[in-house]
This record gives C-alpha cells, structure tokens and sequence, in this order.
C-alpha cells in the first residue's frame, strides 16, 4: 500500500546534499516496486530496467529543485510515470503494429501455470488499455496509490482520477473477460 | 440521480474513497437499481486482477549502475543537480574522469567578445539556416496538397482551417466540420492527427487513419435529435475502440441497451461517456469496439453504413 507518512525531513535534507548512503537506501528502497510498475507499464524487461535507471537519476538531477518536505514514493513515481509515457510515445512513433486478433493465451495445467497465464492474460488486457487507464489501473490498484496521490502526481483533479479509474476498470473488465472466453 | 452519473462512484465503493455524501448517494441508488448492482459485481474483482501482478518474479537491479554514477559524483563532492552532477541519458556523468565537457560556456563568452559586426554576421547566418530549415525539411507548400486530399473526401461543408505541421510522422489538420477522412501513408507509420470540429472544440487525436464521413447528411442522424450530429470519428492507436463524437446529447440509450443487429457485421457498438475531462451534458460520446465478435450492439441497425470506412 502507498505510503502516506510524509518523508523524514532529514531524509530528504540528505539526498539534498548527495549523501551517498541516503541515496544508496533509497535505490535498495525502491528499485524493486518501480521496476515492476515500469515492466507493467512498458512490456519490455530491458526498457523497464533503462527507465528505472533513468528515474533514479533524474531524480538525482533534479531534487536540489523541490523544497520543502516531499513524498520521496510519490515523486519517484510521478518521474518513472512521465518517463513511461514519453517511451511509449517515442516507441509508437517509430514502429506501430496493426490491433490485431486476441492473442489467446497458451493454458497449461498446474497452480503456478495457472497463475502466470492469469498474470499474462492480466498483463495483455493492460497492453490494450489506453495510456491513461493503464497508468491509473497500476498506480491505484497495483502500487496502492489513493486517488488524491495519483491527481498530485499526474497533476489531474481529484474528480478527474476517481472517473478516470472507474473507466479503466471498466474497460479493463470488459477486454480481460473477453481475453478469458477466447 | 442517472445510472451514468454515479456509475465512476462504484469503482471506490469499497476502497474508501468516496465522501460520506458520495457514499449516500452510492448506497441509495444501488439500493433501488439492479443494472448498477451488477456493474458493481462485475468491476468489483478489477482490483484483485491487477493485484495479481504482485506474483512477478522480475525486477532490475539498478543500484551497482546508478551507484557508480551517483557515486563517482558524491566522490567529486558535488550535491545533486549542480552541473558537476548532472548526468545526461546515457549515463556520463559530469564531473569525473572520461566526462567531455560541453563548450558551450566557452563558445558563448568567445561570441561576445567578438566586434559587433562579427556578432551580426553570426546572427544572420544563423537566421538563414533556419529558413533554409524550413524550406528544405518543412516545405509549407506542401500543405495545399494536403488540403485538397483532405477536402475531397470531406463533407461538403467541411473546410479545412488550418494545417498545424506536417512531418514523416505526424500531420495536424484542422478541419471545421465533418468527419472522416484521409489515409496518409507515412512509411507505415501512425499519423497524428487533430480535428478542429463546429465548434471548435479542439480534439486531440492520435490516430492511424482517420476518415471523413462522406458528402451527405450523417448515416446516424436518423437516429438523433433533431439538433445532434456526427463530429468526429477517430481510431486511436493501440485503443481496440473507434470513437464517435456527437454534437449533442446522446440520447440512444445506456451501454448494455439499444442492441441491434447490423447486417453481417458482428463487430459491437457500445455506448460510453465521452472522455470525463470532455463530458458535459451536451457532449456525449459513443465506444465503438471493433473486435467483438459475440454481441452485437450496433445501434443504428439496417445495413452496413456507406460510409463505414473500416471494410470487413
């Protein structure tokens, strides 16, 4: 679940001024989730793991430009979520692939078979999802963010995300149980 | 209170969420409307789903390479986000050993020490670069070509406005009425286009194609209020639904109502808010899926439209 606890000044004071420990905590901290998030959001181990390169220094270069105390999770968030979208974006512009058929997803006996062929078929009905309904599913329901978290990081209104997240569920819904009747 | 007012409240039904009055209207309605009940069962099991995707066993491990960069920069002693620490894309970082530093400081102070004279020649130069840019890369008078092909196949009182840029990519058009369209054939590549509607409310699309509807009345105006018609239709890309934009309030019916069967095509049809940010009690829009294949809920019934643009 997100984490609502405002960040220990100290810790943010610390990365400020470029205490390799703070930032070596915060790498350790964090890698993991985010990498996931990217990975869902991209569909592309290697671009995942650039894009979260790219977030924890870009957050380097850029943290002597916030003030005050800020939510670390949230911030990283919102810089891997711009990063996504501008990947997504470049790489639409170079190469498109035509929407085609349901691509069933192969079943195989077994829990664990079971388990990843659901996280595929979960997976594959995100990839379908436009940009926005995508990050909203995974920031909300798979990083634990709250509404009023996910209008501050993407600078969108309270109203705008609670309706935003009941259309990407709903459309989720529908393109996942059509991927399970296929 | 309408199904469609309350349906984006069931979704935080059971997070906690919604206002205490948000939550009172929830309850009330759910209490006396079956559809909305089953709506609320059927979105209900989302979050699990997507929950489910905590079972992933992969992660990158970035902290031996972002330690590196961070580090060597801590090692040099600069804070972060001075220019000694910046590191660009590629990971270089500034500031430490094997970093090239850039020359545009230097080049700078050079250019103004320069007589005046020397500074203008600069200038102009550059200024006939730019154009040279224009001409050679942009070529604006391409644009009436465009204009024309976008014209032909667009209602007879559809003109187009302006066109914002075109490049291998992407192409802005600004069309004034109507619909529909033109293929541009950019190397396989998507167009982005823009569509500039009646009244001019701006829409932003990225398409693959986007077609104009062609010359006569709309083939859903039967269908509409007298004042209702068609504005816009877009695919966007890598978004399995076609939208339709209308001038006014939809007024066909709820999503899961108003099935009809059209002809041979089983594709659905299924009705959905515009997009929240656009919706206003005039505006509505319509979902169009292409890849049903199992119920068909083409409202407007009777044949396949003419001006169905997406063949079978």
């Amino acid at each position: 679940m997100a984490t609502l606890v405002m960040e220990k000044p100290q810790t943010t004071d610390l990365l400020r001024s470029g205490d390799g420990k703070a930032w070596e905590d915060l790498v350790l901290e964090y890698q993991r989730p985010l990498s996931r998030y990217l990975y869902n959001m991209v569909r592309d181990e290697e671009l995942a793991r650039d894009l979260t390169q790219d977030t924890f220094l870009e957050a380097y270069q850029t943290i002597s430009r916030t003030q005050g105390e800020i939510k670390l999770k949230s911030w990283l968030y919102r810089i891997a979520t711009n990063n996504a979208i501008d990947a997504l974006r470049r790489r639409k512009l170079v190469s498109w692939l035509p929407w085609t058929a349901e691509t069933p997803v192969p079943r195989a006996p077994g829990r664990l078979e079971d388990d990843i062929c659901r996280r595929e078929s979960v997976r594959d009905a995100l990839g379908k999802l436009p940009g926005k309904y995508r990050t909203i599913l995974l920031l909300h329901d798979y990083q634990g963010f709250k509404c009023y978290e996910i209008g501050e990081m993407l600078n969108i209104s309270l109203d705008t995300a609670k309706k935003r997240l009941a259309r990407g569920r709903g459309m989720f819904r529908d393109i996942y149980q059509r991927s399970e009747r296929g | 209170m309408k199904c469609r007012d309350i349906r984006w409240m069931l979704s935080l039904y059971d997070s906690g969420e919604l206002s205490p009055e948000e939550r009172e209207i929830a309850e009330t309605h759910l209490a006396s409307c079956e559809k909305c009940r089953q709506e609320l069962a059927r979105i209900s099991g989302v979050p699990a789903l997507i929950q489910s995707l905590h079972g992933d066993t992969w992660w990158a491990d970035v902290s031996s390479s972002v330690r590196e960069q961070i580090g060597a920069s801590v090692r040099e002693g600069a804070p972060p986000g001075t220019r000694q620490a910046r590191a660009d894309k590629k990971g270089v970082m500034t500031g430490v050993p094997g970093w090239r530093p850039t020359r545009i400081g230097s080049l700078a102070e050079a250019f103004l020490e320069r007589p005046v004279w020397q500074r203008a020649l600069v200038i102009v130069a550059a200024l006939f670069l730019i154009a040279l840019t224009i001409l050679v890369v942009i070529r604006p008078w391409q644009y009436g070509d465009i204009s024309q092909m976008v014209l032909a196949s667009a209602q007879n009182n559809a003109q187009v406005q302006s066109i914002l840029g075109e490049s291998e990519a992407e192409t802005d058009v600004l069309v004034s009425d109507g619909i529909a369209g033109v293929r541009f054939s950019t190397a396989d590549m998507i167009v982005s286009t823009m569509v500039n509607v009646e009244d001019l409310r701006v829409m932003s699309i990225h398409v693959q194609a986007l077609t104009f509807l062609p010359p006569g009345p709309s083939p859903l105006q039967p269908e509409l209020t007298e004042d209702e018609k068609v504005k816009a239709i877009a695919i966007a890309e890598g978004d399995p639904y076609v939208q339709i934009f209308l001038s006014h309030g939809l007024t066909l019916g709820e999503p899961t109502s108003s099935h009809h069967v059209l002809g041979a095509d089983t594709r659905r049809v299924a009705w959905l808010p515009l997009e929240e940010d656009m919706l206003t009690d005039d505006y509505r829009g319509v979902v169009v899926n292409l890849n049903d294949t199992e119920d068909v809920t083409i409202v407007w019934g009777g044949e396949l439209p003419g001006w169905w643009p997406f063949t079978q």
